[in-house]
């Protein structure tokens, strides 16, 4: 049963001068689209990452009705690039760039021949291979990503050869690796002059994502991979600290976030129409394709980048059909997109010239500007400069952002093109650009009316880098960060819940109204009236979330102080859209009642308050949605001020030399009085004061857990198991408050009953268990527990 | 009649059909029931000639106490594979090396398929595999799977780059694919696919039940040179054009001499004991050595010598060593 063959339905969403429609695949059959390429005889092969590849007949063919789709290979190791050579498909696996081989011309695959397996992988989930675009020589270029890794989930590590580089396999399967210092390097593309283009992944070292020009052997910034330069010690470097002594590489262009937050790979428009030589580069979070141009400045390659085909779905692979028709893969298991998140859509142009910008070429003193066609009068220009950050921390926010002075805008005198004189520009920026009032002297508005330019040199200038390298933040898990991680493992764990469910979803494209669900953890699915609110209770502090609105909902998060946040679907501050994902930040304060701080995807956001309450009183947070469907996920909560330790406060005092270890358990005790045991034992701890609160810094590592025994009373830390960090044997806690690796503060008082603090919020109120007699162990079970800063009172 | 030949049944299946690869002459006398049993449903032969020892549900729970038990279906579990042609084949020459005898001499074919339909109705993941399950089921031919490769068991390693050959008889073959090795051979269902969840990057769930562990899962390489040189394999191609999956590869030694192209597939025997035969044809381009592993036997001389030849390695599964 391999060969299916079905016919596909049509789905068309109506976009002006081009034409967005999708191919629908087989019933039954999910199309996670990793990589795209077309036969002599125009057929479309696709290549997913459930490793199967299709054949599609008829690809372009005017109803997509008539396309025909085949399952010609399945059982590869996901297949995140394909690239066709004289009709020979040779298909990016995780482990192996293989080569299909179709014996008795069926179509069917009878074969699969290794062309390389030269290179590394630990066996981390992260390590995805990308690929695979391919010169004039035969060469396949690909990319290895890095691992992820603790203390932070997303922190890139290279623990096999190459990971974190691109390179090269020639025919014969000789692998050279280019370059390295790259992070999540998903989309590959080729200059018509054969230089390679490589995007990344905003994350670590990576402020925002980067599209690269690589040149043999350069670094680009994250620090994992430099062991696999010959010059370089083969050790694991820093997290945390960078890298000074090698020279970076400056990107070619930096993505702004709000157009792009997970880029695919990129693409030359050969199709002779109006952006004829330009780039489009696919985008999977927004859903979107983006057009970008490069120029050299005094030898320095940048660019200027554009919004190009919005809403069309969760796009990582895009490719020009023979037919100049361009095909988006589109793919965003576990990564989050707009959906579609699978299948093939297509993108056809109308021939109805558009207006847009067409080219930005930058001069000392400002732009000069072309458009696709002349203009009725000169548009107005306003506009940003900002930078970011170098730094080991996921992202960065943009910084020191400042206005443009923008004199003067000079439309030619056949309206073709503009000059915008900018008093401020310089080197090492960012620059957004914003037109308004440009109309074609045929009437038409300026399709996407924003621009954005990575200035790494001026003209005549020097070449300063545009994310610059700062002093980094603290060390993640040295300071006590204290959020609380509040839909981690057992999403309801934590929170009284009124309807909502934990489902997958995303938008449903036929009825945007709604999402479309399926089994799964991803989202936090809330209806019309349902809602859930946090079991303890709060005065003020910060929130963070991810949230997505189906067409016309409206959400709410609703604050103890009385006040709430709307979350609607219209243009707000950085929302982008239904079907979107987006990201929330709000600060509140309860004495005043106010919201200090509302951010949508890192954009300040002014929301209109509704009343607030006029005493403080602690309340829970609550989230709701008011219309429609929303989705929620990955809620996080901290408290803000700490209440200053009472003078009545002291360390705990011990003898180090009293200290009683049974069983498998190794124990270091510093100067300063901080425990970290390993194994599997207890430490006994004796001492001689009695006390009725006890607060520490706790950390655990290792699938194990850990347990603190204070008088009756175990406190547990662990991130696996039943009793999760800050559970008591009778109140477990089955959520993943904290993760691996980070300090939190845990506060124990024994008042009427025995009340158990997690960074703040009572999570335990009541227990029976006593402190009082103060007898205090550790113990591990296939863990490390560390503890520090043991205050008592 | 019936209570005539299922009373030689049960003599057959408790006292030594398992050592006779042809039937026992017991059975050819009831040829006859063939013709009188061509009306009857594939549930009807079954509850008459399978049910006392798999049972009337087919979950292996039949009346007569074996030495070793009953397949269930209802798992999913097929000793030989799961497709109806598979079916038919297993219960057509029965299963050296365990109680269940042949069928062929007193059934025909059609009435064979009968019942070979209606066991593969017990097993609820016997369907076709479709793109948004994540069990992958092998068919009629051969399916090659790549993937990460759990550790075989406890103490061993997961193997990044890995791949399993699915064989329509039941059996499958997992390699390590960095320096191709056979790791063990499992019986029943094929794997689950477990990287379709999530972000994917996880590994394979391989559902067979082991029968052979080449050197506890961590087998040492075969190839030498003369000197004693080891030499690793590297893979060219898995291809699944014949009946049995073959992987294709070359061995090289450290400076990167290629010292020979070798296929390779395997396939259970059908002798009196349970084995499963590991076989190579050989291009040899120079000479090398191959060394049977722990546990296993090998046919021929161990020095390779220039040219074309072939190898086999003898496998006995767990349940007759």
């Amino acid at each position: 049963m391999l060969q299916l063959i079905f016919t596909t339905a049509i789905t068309l969403i109506s976009a002006q001068p081009w034409t967005i429609d999708y191919l629908t695949p087989p019933s039954g059959a999910v199309l996670e689209v990793g990589g795209i390429g077309f036969m002599s005889d125009g057929d479309l092969v696709a290549s997913t990452r459930r490793g199967q590849v299709w054949r599609v007949d008829n690809p372009n063919a005017e109803n997509p009705n008539d396309a025909t789709f085949t399952l010609i290979c399945e059982g590869l190791h996901e297949g995140l690039g394909l690239s066709v050579i004289d009709d020979a498909i040779y298909v990016m696996q995780r482990g192996e760039i293989s080569r299909l081989v179709d014996l008795d011309n069926d179509e069917i695959i009878d074969e699969i021949h290794t062309v390389t397996q030269d290179w590394g992988m630990s066996g981390n989930y992260h390590e995805f291979g990308f690929g695979l675009p391919t010169d004039k020589d035969g060469n396949m270029y690909f990319s290895l990503n890095l691992g992820f890794w603790n203390p932070h989930w997303w922190h890139g590590k290279s623990r096999a050869p190459f990971r974190g580089w691109v390179l090269k396999a020639a025919p014969n399967g000789e692998v050279t690796p280019i370059a390295g210092g790259l992070r999540s390097p998903a989309g590959l593309g080729l200059m018509e002059d054969g230089t390679l283009l490589v995007t990344d992944n905003q994350g670590d070292w990576m402020a925002v994502c980067p599209v690269y020009a690589i040149k043999e052997g350069a670094f680009y910034g994250h620090p994992a991979s430099l062991r696999w330069y010959e010059d370089q010690p083969n050790i694991e470097p820093s997290d945390t600290q960078p890298h000074s002594e090698i020279k970076r590489e400056h990107p070619v262009l930096w993505l702004p976030y709000e157009w792009s937050r997970s880029t695919g790979n990129i693409i030359q428009d050969k199709t002779g129409g109006p952006f004829d030589g330009q780039y489009l580069l696919a985008e999977l979070t927004n859903g979107q394709v983006l057009r970008a141009d490069f120029e050299e400045i005094d030898g320095v390659l940048q660019g200027a980048c554009w919004l190009a085909h919005t809403r069309v779905g969760s796009a990582y692979h895009i490719e020009y059909g023979p037919d100049g028709m361009l095909y988006v893969g589109m793919t965003n298991r576990g990564w989050g997109g707009l959906a579609p998140g699978n299948g093939i859509a297509r993108v056809a142009y109308n021939g109805e010239l558009p207006l847009e910008i067409k080219r930005a070429h930058l001069v000392e003193d400002g732009f000069e500007i072309s458009f696709t066609k002349p203009l009725d009068s000169t548009p107005s220009v306003s506009g940003q400069k900002y930078d970011y950050n170098y730094w080991w921390e996921y992202g960065s926010p943009k910084q020191h952002v400042e206005d443009l002075f923008i004199p003067s805008v000079a439309l030619s005198e056949d309206g073709r093109s503009a000059k915008i004189s900018i008093g401020n520009l310089e080197s090492g920026k960012c620059i957004m650009l914003k037109f308004e009032h440009a109309r074609s002297k045929d009437g038409q508005q300026l399709l996407h009316n924003e621009m954005s330019y990575t200035i790494n040199k001026m003209p005549g200038g020097e070449l300063v880098y545009v994310a610059k390298q700062v002093t980094p933040p603290i060390e993640r898990g040295e300071e006590v960060d204290g959020w609380l991680y509040l839909t981690w493992a057992d999403a309801f764990d934590m929170w009284h819940n009124h309807g909502v469910e934990l489902h997958d979803a995303e938008l449903d494209v036929a009825t945007p109204t709604q999402f479309k669900t399926s089994p799964g953890m991803g989202a936090l699915v809330a209806q019309e009236g349902e809602s859930m609110e946090t079991m303890f209770s709060v005065l003020g502090g910060e929130i963070k979330l991810a949230y997505m609105l189906a067409q016309g909902s409206k959400a709410e998060v609703q604050l103890p102080n009385g006040l709430t946040v709307p979350l609607v679907d219209h243009q707000v501050g950085g929302y982008l859209g239904a079907g979107i994902w987006h990201d929330l930040q709000i600060n509140f304060t309860s004495t005043p009642p106010s919201i200090t701080k509302v951010e949508i995807n890192s954009v300040p956001t002014t929301v209109l308050h509704s009343d607030a309450n006029s005493i403080p009183m602690p309340g829970p947070i609550a989230i709701a949605c008011i219309k429609g469907n929303s989705a929620f996920g990955d809620i996080r909560y901290r408290k803000t001020n700490k209440p200053p330790l009472s003078a009545d406060c002291s360390s705990l005092s011990f003898e180090s030399s009293d200290i009683q270890q049974e069983g498998d358990v190794h124990l270091t005790v510093s100067d300063g009085g901080d425990f970290v045991v390993s194994g599997n034992g207890v430490v006994r701890i004796p001492h001689e004061e009695l006390f009725e609160s006890v607060q520490f810094d706790a950390k655990i590592n290792g699938p194990g857990v850990g347990k603190i025994t204070i008088g009756d009373l175990d406190v547990y830390v662990a991130t696996k198991g039943d009793t999760k960090t800050g559970s008591t044997t009778s109140h477990p806690v089955k959520a993943n408050l904290v993760d691996q690796n980070e300090w939190c503060t845990i506060k124990i008082q024994q008042e009427l009953g025995t009340t158990v603090l997690l960074n703040g919020i009572p999570l335990v109120v009541g227990e029976a268990s006593s402190i009082k007699n103060g007898a205090l162990s550790i113990t591990t079970n296939d863990a490390e527990l560390s503890l520090r800063r043991i205050i008592i009172k | 009649m019936k209570l005539t030949h299922l009373t030689s049944l049960f003599v057959c299946v408790l006292f030594g059909c398992n050592d006779a690869p042809s039937p026992p002459t017991e059975q050819k006398k009831h040829a006859s029931i063939a013709t009188e049993t061509d009306t009857e449903t594939g549930k009807d032969m079954y509850m008459l000639y399978c049910a006392q020892c798999h049972g009337p549900t087919g979950d292996g729970k039949g009346f007569i106490e074996l030495d070793r038990p009953a397949r269930s279906f209802i798992d999913g579990g097929f000793s030989f594979g799961n497709t109806v042609h598979a079916i038919s084949k297993t219960t057509s020459s029965g299963i050296p090396g365990t109680p269940m005898p042949p069928f062929a001499d007193i059934l025909n074919a059609e009435q064979i398929e009968r019942i070979a339909k209606h066991v593969r109705s017990f097993a609820p993941t016997l369907k076709e595999a479709t793109a948004s399950e994540t069990e992958m089921v092998v068919g009629e031919s051969p399916l090659v799977v790549r993937g990460m490769i759990p550790p075989v068991q406890d103490g061993e390693k997961l193997h990044p780059r890995g791949l399993v050959i699915g064989n329509p008889d039941g059996f499958s073959y997992e390699y390590r694919a960095d320096d191709v090795r056979l790791l063990a051979i499992r019986q029943g269902r094929f794997i689950s696919r477990e990287d379709w969840g999530d972000r994917g990057g996880s590994p394979l769930k391989l559902l067979g039940k082991i029968t052979v562990l080449v050197q506890g899962g961590d087998p040492d390489s075969m190839f030498k040179t003369t000197d004693g040189e080891h030499l690793r394999a590297q893979l060219k191609a898995t291809s699944t054009v014949s009946e049995y999956g073959t992987v294709r590869y070359i061995l090289l030694n450290e400076s990167g001499e290629v010292f020979a192209t070798i296929s390779e597939y395997c396939k259970p025997t059908t002798g009196a004991r349970a084995l499963v035969e590991q076989q190579f044809a050989i291009e040899a381009l120079r000479p090398f050595t191959m060394t049977p592993l722990r546990g296993t036997v090998m046919n021929g001389d161990q020095l390779v010598s220039t040219g074309i030849s072939n190898r086999t390695v003898i496998h006995a599964t767990k349940g007759s060593e």
